[in-house]
């Protein structure tokens, strides 16, 4: 039986994930031994079952992060946190030393590329995710199995992981593979 | 009137010179211990502990630890290499080190030694601190605080010819910062600026000058090479 | 204000290593070093202005910015916590209408924590304006500041509540409140200040002093315990021929105050010891480096200076031409430590040097120097006077002679205990009437916390090595809140900040810490912990080593007092 993969962006760029195809041919080897379930890929919106591997990108700037995370944590067996975002805040996270308030102002309101907003609206539909104070990382909130870091992580670093995962062999990332950029 | 004398350094007996370091009599025998405040000709100074070595049996920095006589030095025991990784997470988890947007990225010394180390993650909580950006102490570089580790080379590197340094120190403890000395801005010369650029192992001091993301990705210092490897 | 300034220039020598007298002279006239002052002063010494900063902002004592026309130090030690700290403060703050670490609305106060005073056996206690006011309670604290407010002068106030202290302020000999409790061959008064000196002219040479404290085996009183007659001999052998003498009285470890009774009972034997080791290594200027916390007793002290120069034992028409002057140190715990405190004196950071040079070749100024606690140098006379046969005869075979202690906490009779090394914890406890003893610390926020199990221990360099601070605890005490937490705090304000290590981890330590008030403690935290403390002990100096000594003390004796998740076998190295 193939093994599943589920695989996630929260507080991300999608560039992790662009990275995983980016693996190029090995992809149909992938498509081999792996079977993609809930996933921005397959467009699968909900678990229905309990999964092997999840990917997660991107760390959690809001409550809906949250709910997704702790979600992929109780229907994944391994949960992976792919990129710098997931691992350690990132890029959002640069807006960790600053109040929410600060930041929501100089989107919005006060920024100097600000030109259209005349009515002075910060974003309030309650359909919207409310932000929290600041960016956390993946295993701040859930626990996390195994970090794959990287902005985004080589493709190399992705194939090596899930191959050796699958094969049950530890992960032994190359010199090249292994960057934080 | 220099002496020979001869220790021994992961059990390979070596014979060097006095008054040279544990690092560079190490380094001159082919032997690599990391380093990020260490600077050639300055003892008195030995900041980030990376280099620490266990010296007849004690804890002892390399980069400010003469070499002596029958010494018999370990550079690389996995209780030392264990203490290294976590020096080097402790410096990424109490600064803003976002390497995707840092411009250094590649050739900071901090990073290149977190992929020898092949660390994956931080084991420390990371505090995202909020120090600031200083863009008009000087006019030709700019320093972001968040990153500075602390090495203070900067300080022992850049110095006006009455030997008065560019860079001083500020508060104590967890407060400490490196800042820019303001008055003497105006003997700060492009080339001090581009030493303090090229002394600073992280993304602290950039150069106002030089224009950002120069070097492609692959062609930077460590893209290829891990740190200290010689051959280049 | 540039004449003001010039004129304390002028009176201290234009000298960049003077900067701290001068920036203390600059406070005591502005009440704070404004950006004026240092923008004058940076003119005066031809430094700029940052350089300045870079002093001022390292110690506790030297204030940026106005911190009350009356600045109150509130003693925030262990046992200031135990006697009664809160509600010192609550009274504080209410009479002064302001909350701990902010001034009050018009100026008159500023209420701001301090580490240790030095007065642990007469807590609770604060510094007004450099006053210490000990034995505190809420009536006598709110008869204090009243009569502040009513505008007594503080020098009277201080005379009516504290007579012992007041008296040592305007240069009168006096017993300090604090008791002695046990005295040996250091306090016992059976050695005439002086007799040795004469020695010295006749009979003794400096080869004979070196070898009578060397045969003594006369070890260092301030903790690290290095053999005094070995450092003395590298400075005698060192060649240049400018030496220094320095008596290190930055007595900052918490729970000590031996130091100050010393300096305030018997300095002529202090002084007296600078002046024989100088004989013995060729040494012509000593230096007593006094913690900013002790100022008050400065006048005294150069008051028996004065006395010995007017004998001519010191000073320019002395047979050995021996001159010694107080240095006042400016607040940092970590100028305790020797190298620590010779970058303070030459006027800098006080941040401890690298181990690569020993201050006996390259000390004070680049000179060969020594430093020696004061207790180290107090009992030397008598050991000249008396020989090293008679002092060894004291103590334990590996630990020669007595030890002066100071002992606080919860006990009948807190106060000094001069005994010989090799005695027991319980032996102490028993001396002291300390009642249903839950622990005790030994060696201040850098030595053990000891449970009753191992309260047969003794003290001695080679088991429980001390610089002679002991806190005593009862059942009553909450370990983790008034031990643990504290320490930490300490740590975290007191690291000069060089060491990546000592910088950064002592504040995981303290979440960690935190954490265990109102959860269990996870094998995870528990690894964190032993782990972070090895990475502590590869800092510089001692006081980044010693950092988690009383947390990693804490989990393991004191299992009782939190809960832990699954705590693996405990493997010792």
């Amino acid at each position: 039986m193939k093994a599943t993969i589920a695989t996630t962006s929260l507080a991300g760029c999608f560039g992790c994930h662009m990275s995983i195809l980016d693996i190029d041919e090995r992809l149909l080897d992938l498509l081999d031994i792996v079977e993609f379930d809930k996933s921005p890929i397959t467009d699968i919106k909900k678990f229905t079952r309990q999964i092997d591997i999840g990917l997660i990108e991107g760390g959690c700037c809001n409550s809906e992060n949250i709910i997704v995370l702790k979600d992929f944590r109780k229907h994944c067996k391994i949960l992976i946190a792919v990129g710098e975002c997931a691992i350690m805040g990132g890029v959002p996270s640069m807006r960790n030393g600053i109040e929410l308030d600060e930041c929501i102002n100089e989107a919005y309101i006060s920024g100097p590329t600000v030109k259209l907003n005349t009515e002075k609206i910060i974003p309030n539909d309650p359909e919207l995710p409310a932000l929290l104070p600041r960016v956390y990382s993946c295993n701040e909130i859930v626990k996390i199995d195994y970090f794959l870091p990287g902005c985004p992580p080589r493709p190399d670093l992705i194939w090596e992981a899930i191959t050796s995962l699958l094969e049950g062999r530890q992960i032994d990332p190359s010199y090249e593979s292994l960057k934080f950029d | 009137m220099q002496k020979n004398i001869s220790l021994s350094i992961n059990g390979n007996k070596i014979s060097t010179t006095k008054s040279k370091t544990i690092v560079e009599a190490a380094e001159d025998n082919g032997i690599y211990i990391p380093t990020l405040c260490f600077l050639k000709g300055k003892l008195d100074h030995s900041n980030c502990r990376i280099c620490t070595v266990k010296v007849d049996g004690y804890h002892k920095p390399a980069c400010s630890t003469l070499v002596a006589d029958n010494m018999d030095v370990i550079t690389n025991s996995d209780e030392l290499e264990e203490l290294r990784k976590y020096i080097i997470e402790l410096l990424f988890s109490t600064g803003n080190h976002i390497c995707a947007v840092c411009q250094k990225s590649g050739d900071c010394e901090l990073q290149a030694l977190a992929y020898k180390y092949k660390l994956l993650f931080s084991r420390f909580e990371h505090l995202y601190p909020n120090k600031g950006i200083d863009t008009t102490s000087s006019d030709k570089i700019i320093m972001d605080k968040s990153r500075c580790i602390l090495c203070q080379r900067c300080i022992q590197a850049i110095k006006d010819k009455d030997g008065n340094p560019f860079f001083v120190l500020q508060g104590r403890s967890n407060a400490l910062e490196v800042v820019f000395d303001k008055e003497m801005n105006d003997i700060f010369t492009q080339e001090d600026a581009i030493e303090a650029v090229k002394q600073c192992p992280v993304g602290c001091i950039l150069s106002k000058e030089s224009a950002a993301f120069e070097t492609p990705i692959g062609r930077r210092q460590f893209d290829k090479t891990e740190i200290g490897n010689k051959e280049v | 204000m540039k004449t003001t300034i010039s004129s304390i220039i002028d009176k201290t020598g234009n000298d960049r290593h003077k900067l701290l007298n001068i920036l203390h002279l600059l406070q005591l006239e502005y009440g704070y070093i404004t950006e004026d002052v240092i923008e004058a002063l940076s003119e005066e010494l031809n430094i700029t202005k940052s350089q300045i900063l870079q002093v001022t902002s390292f110690y506790h004592y030297l204030y940026d910015e106005f911190k009350g026309r009356i600045v109150i130090h509130v003693n925030r030690s262990i046992i200031a916590l135990i006697s009664g700290y809160a509600d010192i403060v609550k009274t504080l703050e209410k009479e002064c209408s302001c909350k701990m670490e902010t001034i009050s609305e018009d100026g008159e106060f500023g209420l701001w924590n301090t580490s240790c005073i030095g007065m642990s056996d007469q807590e609770p206690a604060i510094l007004i304006n450099g006053f210490p006011f000990t034995d505190l309670n809420t009536s006598k604290t709110k008869e204090i500041i009243s009569k502040i407010k009513n505008g007594k002068s503080l020098e009277s106030i201080f005379e009516e509540y504290e007579p012992d202290k007041y008296k040592l302020s305007i240069g009168e000999q006096s017993v300090d409140k604090t008791k002695t409790y046990i005295k040996g061959p250091l306090l016992d008064d059976e050695y005439t200040p002086f007799t040795s000196i004469e020695l010295l002219q006749t009979k003794i040479s400096p080869q004979n002093i070196l070898d009578i404290v060397y045969e003594s085996g006369l070890q260092g009183r301030g903790g690290a315990g290095f053999s005094v007659g070995r450092k003395w001999k590298a400075a005698a052998q060192a060649k240049n021929k400018k030496k220094y003498v320095i008596c290190n009285a930055d007595e900052g470890e918490p729970g000590t105050f031996k130091d100050r009774v010393l300096l305030s009972e018997k300095p002529e034997v202090v002084f007296e010891g600078m002046l024989i080791s100088a004989y013995a290594i060729g040494a012509h200027k000593g230096i007593v480096y006094l913690r900013k916390e002790y100022e008050y007793m400065k006048v005294y002290l150069e008051k028996v200076l004065q006395d010995m120069r007017d004998k001519e034992f010191i000073g320019p028409n002395s047979i050995f031409g021996f001159e010694i002057r107080i240095q006042i140190g400016a607040g940092a715990y970590v100028c305790g430590e020797a190298s620590a405190l010779l970058e303070s004196m030459e006027g800098k950071r006080g941040e401890p040097r690298e181990k690569y040079m020993q201050p006996t070749e390259y000390g004070y100024l680049g000179k060969p120097t020594i430093v020696n606690n004061v207790e180290s140098f107090a009992i030397v006379p008598s050991i000249i006077y008396h020989g090293s046969k008679w002092y060894k005869h004291y103590g334990t075979d590996f630990s020669a002679g007595t030890k002066v202690l100071s002992i606080a906490g919860d006990c009948a009779k807190p106060g000094i205990y001069e005994l010989p090394w090799g005695i027991s914890i319980n032996t102490l406890l028993k001396l002291t009437y300390a009642k249903n003893t839950k622990a005790v610390i030994v060696g201040g926020m850098s030595g053990h916390l000891l449970p009753p199990e191992e309260f047969d221990r003794v003290i001695c360099y080679s088991d429980l090595s001390t610089g002679g601070a002991i806190m005593i605890l009862n059942n009553e005490r909450n370990l983790l809140k008034d031990v643990v937490l504290p320490s930490l705090d300490f740590f975290i304000d007191e690291s000069c900040g060089s060491c990546s290590t000592c910088r950064n981890v002592p504040g995981y330590l303290r979440e960690i810490a935190r954490d265990m008030e109102y959860h269990k403690l996870s094998h995870s935290n528990y690894i964190k912990i032993i782990e972070w403390g090895k990475l502590l002990s590869i800092s510089r100096c001692g006081l980044g080593k010693s950092v988690a000594s009383l947390l990693i003390d804490f989990i393991h004796k004191f299992t009782h007092d939190y809960e832990i998740e699954t705590l693996p076998e405990i493997k010792s190295d």
